[in-house]
């Protein structure tokens, strides 16, 4: 396996007109993705947290190529995505999966179980019976009953849903699979089955998540690493484990003393209510750049107010 | 305004009885051959000022219950058993007309979804004012001023203009105060919250929470919180229901039952559970599934998943039996909890 990362994104960046004159020509952009650089090594899970509106979906969206970026680079297993012809992409959405949120609305309705598993298939080379082989192994790896195939969705719960999902982005092999709040519309208890199927698939298979989420505690027990997103910007990227115990940038400490928690004292300090953080980022001098935080190098932060970034690094 | 809020507070202080009290309420669904009891024999009151929860997973008859308390239920459920005593009245003998005197007046309820709950055609001074209207005799001048202190009060900055605005031009976080201003304008005594924060961002969420505390304390509020997230519980509330397959449980007070929960149901939730601190290597997992309305077992409805089985769990229903002071249980084989 090399060492390479398997992703690197450069200076992604997507704008989306939101006003347009007379003619019909953009006169006002929002940039939902701003200028994002990142990376993302094989076999990790990288998480991306952010509120609705931060741009982590569509973040996601680009590295995928599911929209067009403005400008940036997307370089996946030494392949550019963004300049990639039709035989390329084929080749790239092969090893490049995605299981959305809502498993209500994301399987067709009137699709059986085995059609949805494998309508991505690969259609040559393969004898029916092998054909049906592969599904019945794609239903036992997301520990579904081999019936399911001849199940229609409305016949599944969400949990069961979410894991044909799974199967069907599974079917076709894929080394990186981008997970867009794949537990956030599932109960308590269907959560926790689908975050232990995703952790021990990406034992079984080496894959390497991209996981989205705007829930803090399934990121902790998902992530190896987190990208805390802002206004389309990230703002704070480094270990799961540093940027949960020692988050540095205000939006990452509002966000974690904002989740209810329920084991008393394990909130991290409220070092800045909520307000205090947004005008922290309001005031915001700097330029956005990552900088390492002192003592963890694979820790950074955007620079933000000289303030609080002095009182931070003031800190034994 | 203030006049009303103080003299609800004095005769709330005058009388404890609980301000909401439901006893063995059952809310069936037609069936085509017979009717299912989505909520079956549900008791639990409500003291005044209390916020008290109901929590569960979906389908566990949580919101079935508070749409029965104001009989909002699909047109195929009916109350077919039980009472439901509202400060002294029992609103299962009430007519239409009579309850809709209750709904919005003195009970009101706010929805999980701040984005489809509002007129998208009218402003909210339109929505707001209807409501006032409906309920008492002001003038249109008046009621926009009621409203327009009403939104302040939810921390909606420059309300008076604000109600001109339509409901898409607030943000989801903005637009569940407006639900909330709604609900809250005939000063009720009861504030039904279906899920109110489960469609917004934590940090939102945590306003939005906060909120409904301060309402708690500066208005003397009670307050039935239906919510699937037991962090949310944790946060606000006094006691918690715990529901699973139509019937409450356990139901307790929130730290007792959070600390040393009894019911293997109420354990398994909060072993599922993620959380903040050092990274584990596997959650909890509930085995299984939970039973269908239409084939619920004869005994413990939880016992096909039940890690404590014993033989009596197969074959008798367990009843809810208060075992230590204010903390009820329907469980044949209790353990204690270990995390």
């Amino acid at each position: 396996m090399s060492t390479e990362p398997l992703l690197t994104v450069n200076n992604l960046t997507k704008r989306f007109p939101v006003a347009t004159d007379f003619f019909g020509r953009s006169t006002a952009f929002l940039s939902a993705v701003d200028d994002v650089s990142l990376q993302v090594q094989r076999g990790e899970t990288l998480a991306l947290v952010g509120e609705s509106g931060s741009g982590k979906s569509t973040l996601a969206r680009l590295i995928l190529r599911l929209i067009e970026p403005n400008s940036g680079s997307v370089c996946f297993d030494g392949q550019d995505v963004l300049n990639s012809n039709k035989g390329q992409m084929q080749r790239f959405r092969r090893k490049a999966q995605i299981i959305f949120q809502d498993p209500f609305e994301s399987l067709d309705p009137r699709m059986k179980g085995e059609v949805i598993v494998a309508e991505g298939m690969p259609d040559s080379g393969r004898s029916k019976s092998e054909r049906n082989a592969r599904i019945a192994e794609l239903l036992d790896l997301v520990q579904l009953p081999a019936d399911a195939a001849q199940r229609f969705p409305h016949e599944f719960s969400g949990g069961q849903r979410q894991r044909l999902s799974i199967a069907r982005a599974l079917a076709v092999d894929p080394i990186f699979v981008v997970a867009d709040e794949p537990v956030s519309a599932l109960d308590v208890s269907m959560q926790s089955q689908i975050l232990n199927l995703m952790r021990d698939l990406q034992d079984r298979l080496g894959l390497t998540y991209l996981f989205v989420s705007h829930d803090m505690s399934v990121i902790r027990h998902m992530a190896d690493r987190v990208a805390v997103m802002y206004l389309g910007r990230i703002v704070e990227i480094g270990p799961a484990a540093e940027v949960f115990s020692d988050p540095v940038h205000p939006y990452t400490q509002a966000l974690l003393s904002a989740v209810p928690s329920l084991i008393v004292g394990e909130h991290p300090p409220k070092l800045l209510g909520y307000e205090a953080a947004r005008a922290a980022i309001g005031m915001c001098t700097g330029d956005g750049v990552l900088q390492a935080v002192s003592g963890q190098p694979r820790h950074k932060v955007a620079c933000f107010g000289e303030d609080t970034w002095a009182r931070h690094r003031g800190q034994p | 305004m203030t006049a009303q809020v103080s003299a609800s507070l004095v005769e709330s202080g005058s009388n404890t009885a609980p301000l909401l009290e439901i006893r063995d309420l059952v809310t069936s669904i037609k069936g085509r051959k017979r009717d299912f009891a989505a909520v079956d024999h549900v008791s639990f009151s409500v003291d005044r000022g209390e916020i008290f929860s109901v929590v569960g997973e979906s389908g566990c008859g949580k919101s079935m219950t508070a749409l029965s308390i104001l009989q909002l239920m699909p047109v195929n459920a009916a109350i077919t058993g039980g009472n439901i005593v509202f400060d002294g009245i029992d609103l299962t003998t009430l007519n239409n007309s009579a309850m809709r005197k209750i709904r919005g007046n003195r009970i009101s309820m706010v929805f999980q979804e701040p984005m489809t709950a509002l007129d998208p055609a009218f402003t909210i001074g339109t929505q707001i004012t209807e409501v006032i209207r409906a309920h008492s005799n002001v003038s249109k001048a008046d009621a926009r001023d009621r409203a327009a202190q009403m939104l302040d009060r939810l921390g909606i900055t420059n309300a008076a203009a604000r109600l001109d605005s339509y409901p898409h031009q607030f943000s989801g976080g903005m637009r569940q105060r407006v639900m909330m201003a709604l609900a809250l304008i005939m000063n009720p005594q009861l504030l039904i919250a279906d899920e109110p924060t489960t469609a917004l961002d934590v940090t939102i969420q945590a306003q939005i929470l906060d909120l409904i505390a301060e309402l708690r304390r500066d208005m003397g509020l009670s307050v039935l919180l239906i919510t699937h997230n037991l962090g949310v519980v944790y946060e606000v509330a006094d006691r918690v229901a715990v529901m699973y397959a139509g019937e409450v449980v356990e139901v307790g007070p929130v730290r007792q039952i959070f600390t040393n929960p009894q019911h293997p149901y109420t354990q398994g939730l909060l072993r599922s559970m993620p959380y903040l601190g050092d990274r584990q290597d596997r959650l909890y997992v509930i085995p299984g599934r939970v039973p269908e309305l239409r084939a619920m077992p004869s005994g413990c409805r939880f016992a096909a998943r039940c890690p404590n089985r014993i033989q009596i769990c197969t074959q008798d229903h367990p009843q809810l039996i208060e075992n230590e002071p204010r903390h009820a249980l329907r469980c044949f084989n209790p353990t204690p909890y270990v995390d």
